[in-house]
């Protein structure tokens, strides 16, 4: 009757271990599988739990800075300042225009 | 004896854990690595780019798209791909083009007439970059990008730029 016992005992352990393993499998599977969608290059992440790190140039603002910069003399830029000013705040931008404008004229031989 | 019996019947029963455990991890490995890079991105904004730098050169419009008196080169518009060695020809698995682009040039005091239009490639693909269905989200992928540069004389113009790439098949499950 004692051994019926432990025998009985045995069984359930083994079956929650087993059920548990599976259970955990299950789980792993599934979450391999919604990771595991596409992805894009663009959100590129070091590590899945940090921040997106991808900085992008904006070769886009600079051609307009060049433009502006070229005018810088005349009546003209005023407008063109005023344009790209109006871009920036519709997003078109992927940098600041400012800082970008400060970068290409510290740089640039004008 | 029954020790024993029972000795193989675990022994069975762990091999059979770790087939199942090995199959599992096999199975997330799969599932996790078939589904493809979607590079559509990097590749319209490239196509852009190349478009970009090809008609404009550091605040300048390309002196072969434009002449002294301000007209535009017909014969460069032409063969603007030649002009700018952009290749839109299907390739590999393909057999028609997965590419569109169109360039619209705008004068910079009106930025609503568009006075030069350059295009190429299948125009079908434009009107999938409006769809906002999430169904279809990922028909196509466009890159929409505008920028000012100078023409002859005192001529500012306002380029926009969209690039369109499908290639649905390669980049998405």
């Amino acid at each position: 009757m004692l051994n019926n016992k432990a025998q009985l005992g045995e069984t359930i352990t083994w079956l929650v271990a087993t059920i548990i393993i599976f259970v955990l499998l299950f789980f792993f599977i599934f979450g391999a599988s919604v990771l595991g969608k596409t992805k894009s290059i663009t959100e590129f992440k070091p590590s899945l739990f940090s921040k997106s790190e991808f900085k992008e140039k904006d070769i886009y603002l600079a051609k307009s800075i060049f433009t502006y910069l070229s005018f810088l003399d005349s009546k003209k830029s005023n407008d063109i300042h005023k344009k790209l000013l109006g871009l920036e705040e519709k997003g078109t931008f992927q940098e600041p225009y400012e800082d970008k404008l400060n970068d290409i004229k510290s740089n640039a031989v004008l | 004896m029954n020790k024993k019996a029972d000795g193989k019947i675990i022994s069975i029963y762990w091999f059979i854990i770790l087939v199942v455990v090995a199959g599992g991890v096999f199975l997330m490995v799969s599932l996790y690595y078939s589904s493809p890079y979607d590079v559509r991105d990097i590749e319209a904004d490239l196509l852009s780019e190349k478009i970009a730098n090809c008609i404009s050169y550091q605040g300048d419009l390309n002196s072969n798209l434009i002449s002294d008196a301000g007209i535009f080169k017909e014969a460069f518009i032409d063969h603007f791909l030649d002009e700018c060695d952009i290749n839109i020809n299907p390739v590999g698995q393909w057999e028609k083009p997965q590419y569109y682009f169109e360039v619209n040039f705008y004068k910079f005091e009106d930025s609503r007439a568009i006075i030069l239009n350059i295009s190429e490639g299948d125009i079908n693909f434009k009107s999938d970059c409006e769809i906002k269905d999430k169904k279809y989200e990922n028909l196509v992928v466009c890159s929409k990008k505008e920028f000012y540069t100078r023409g002859f004389g005192e001529n500012v113009y306002l380029i926009k730029i969209l690039s369109v790439v499908r290639k649905t098949e390669q980049n998405v499950k």
